[in-house]
């Protein structure tokens, strides 16, 4: 099949692809219930990996950092020790409850220790002094550490599991898809960029506006229309679906033809661009633009249950993660992790790109929050998902399987 | 300013002399500084520093490319910071003809946070 008539084709492939998947309406209510996002609590936040962070915030020991996790009620500590193991605890002094870290992130000397009556604990966890000691009744400090939560890492990236006995390790849940994209440059020198919105959206329509590629030459008309979209493919197709048990990737396409406006002309000569793309180049793992397509612009990674990672052609990462704390607010977290450029030149591109994204992030999250108040109106029951979109129809089963016991 | 201070030997380097009248509004060492001022300033603004940078943006580009970001002297430091701006303006000026449109989540909803030993000052 030529190029042209592989994207206006007829044929659905990914539901030909995954037909269990089915074809039909999907339910709305998931996306509005209270009740259902009470489940979702216990199913799934309670139960499964879920990324926190990244190994280069910790480096030294004592270095930690603390997270909310809302849809979980909890809060965790991950800290570094002086073995130089990260560990992740309960952020709850076993005294009398009172939260240990306040801050979102910190270095503690020697011990971290309770604002409330100053109890101390060793960077494993180990209660290790008591102020005024001797005035309790019967203290085992062997039986008083802090809780501790069950952390692994893979690829620089650091996830908890709350459950106090997961059934699988960390590289066992992120299975298929953790092996196949295992390798790309995760942990190469890396500059962060991030940012942070309260958005007043169910978590899984917000994370379904980043499943599909469908929108973006409608919602993002003036910032990156063109980008996986053009005369061969005006409905911005993908160029590959893989849907795992839990997981997916959708592999976006790159229009080789953007009209580039003078900005971008400059960007794209001091580093590659974003909008208009530099070549792309390099082994890539297996999982990482699986079909080799030479029209590949980035794979969009969703790991279960609440993390998105864009893996870009032109090196750079991006991770988008949803926390819900009620089924209609989502705190969104995006990072931009971007190589350490060779020159100035190349940061000034990378500055470009930067912008362009946010732009495009802009447009996203004011669009959510339309869709949110139409659908708690209840005016029309079921989501209509075209084959394009089976991400989404994907991502809702898994959800469902969960909250039904199944998974 | 006290006496004491030795006067600075020029702005920007002496090739970018023209684009010194940009420098006490525009030349902004942090991203979060940068935004603000995009952000505080009318399109009118906007379009009169993006049209005095961007005839001069590659010539800048290639001086920079010469150099590196350790040491960097203190003019070619604020020349930096001037093509930063103008990479942040762009959208204002490519996209929406508008400093920020309206149908956008607001910018003051849109924070950016810190990730530490990871998110650079600049």
């Amino acid at each position: 099949m030529d190029a042209a008539s592989e994207f206006k084709s007829e044929t659905k492939r990914w539901a030909h692809n995954y037909p269990e998947l089915g074809t039909g309406p999907v339910p709305i209510e998931p996306c509005i219930s209270p009740e259902y996002f009470e489940r979702e609590r216990e199913a799934i936040f309670r139960r499964v990996w879920l990324h926190v962070g990244r190994v280069e915030e910790i480096p030294h020991a004592g270095d930690y950092f603390a997270r909310d996790i809302p849809p979980a009620k909890a809060s965790i500590i991950v800290i570094r020790g002086n073995d130089g193991v990260i560990r992740a605890f309960h952020n709850m002094c076993s005294h009398r409850g009172n939260k240990l870290a306040w801050d979102e992130a910190g270095h503690c000397e020697r011990v971290l220790t309770c604002r409330f009556h100053r109890w101390a604990y060793a960077f494993d966890g180990k209660l290790q002094r008591v102020s005024d000691e001797n005035q309790y009744h019967q203290l085992d400090k062997a039986d008083l550490a802090l809780s501790p939560v069950n952390v692994e890492t893979w690829e620089g990236f650091i996830f908890v599991n709350l459950d106090s006995e997961p059934p699988e390790t960390l590289s066992e849940y992120l299975g298929e898809l953790g092996r196949g994209i295992g390798g790309w440059p995760f942990s190469a020198e890396r500059a962060c960029y991030s940012y942070r919105s309260e958005v007043h959206c169910n978590w899984k329509v917000a994370m379904g506006a980043f499943q599909e590629s469908y929108h973006v030459p409608f919602v993002h008309y003036r910032s990156v229309p063109e980008s996986p979209a053009g005369p061969d493919n005006p409905y911005a197709r993908p160029i590959a679906v893989r849907l795992f048990p839990r997981h997916q990737t959708l592999s976006v396409y790159a229009n080789p033809n953007v009209k580039a406006n003078a900005m971008d002309e400059v960007a794209v000569r001091y580093g590659p661009g974003m909008r208009k793309r530099g070549v792309v180049s390099g082994d890539l793992p297996p999982g990482v633009n699986p079909t080799r397509s030479p029209r590949w612009g980035f794979d969009m990674e969703t790991i279960f249950p609440n993390l998105l990672m864009m893996l870009w052609g032109n090196g750079m990462l991006v991770t988008h993660q949803f926390w819900p704390s009620e089924y209609n607010r989502t705190a969104y977290e995006v990072r931009i992790y971007l190589r350490k450029p060779a020159t100035l030149g190349a940061r000034f591109s990378q500055e470009y790109n930067r912008a362009v994204l946010r732009s495009a992030l802009m447009e996203d999250l004011a669009t959510l929050e339309n869709i949110q108040p139409m659908l708690e109106s209840r005016a029309k029951k079921h989501f209509i998902f075209q084959d394009n979109e089976i991400g989404l129809r994907h991502h809702l089963k898994v959800v469902d399987e969960f909250v039904r016991g199944a998974a | 300013m006290t006496l004491a201070e030795p006067r600075e030997a020029s702005l920007l380097p002496p090739a970018f002399a023209d684009l010194e009248p940009l420098v006490a509004a525009w030349s902004l060492p942090t991203e979060e500084q940068r935004y603000a001022k995009r952000a505080a300033s009318t399109m009118e603004e906007i379009r009169a520093f993006h049209d005095a940078m961007m005839p001069r943006i590659q010539a800048v580009l290639d001086y920079l490319d010469g150099l590196s970001l350790d040491g960097l002297a203190d003019n070619a430091r604020r020349l930096l910071y001037l093509a930063l701006s103008l990479a942040e303006i762009a959208p204002s000026i490519y996209f929406y003809n508008d400093v920020m449109p309206s149908d956008v989540i607001e910018p003051k909803r849109f924070c950016r946070w810190t990730v530490p030993h990871m998110t650079p000052e600049l």
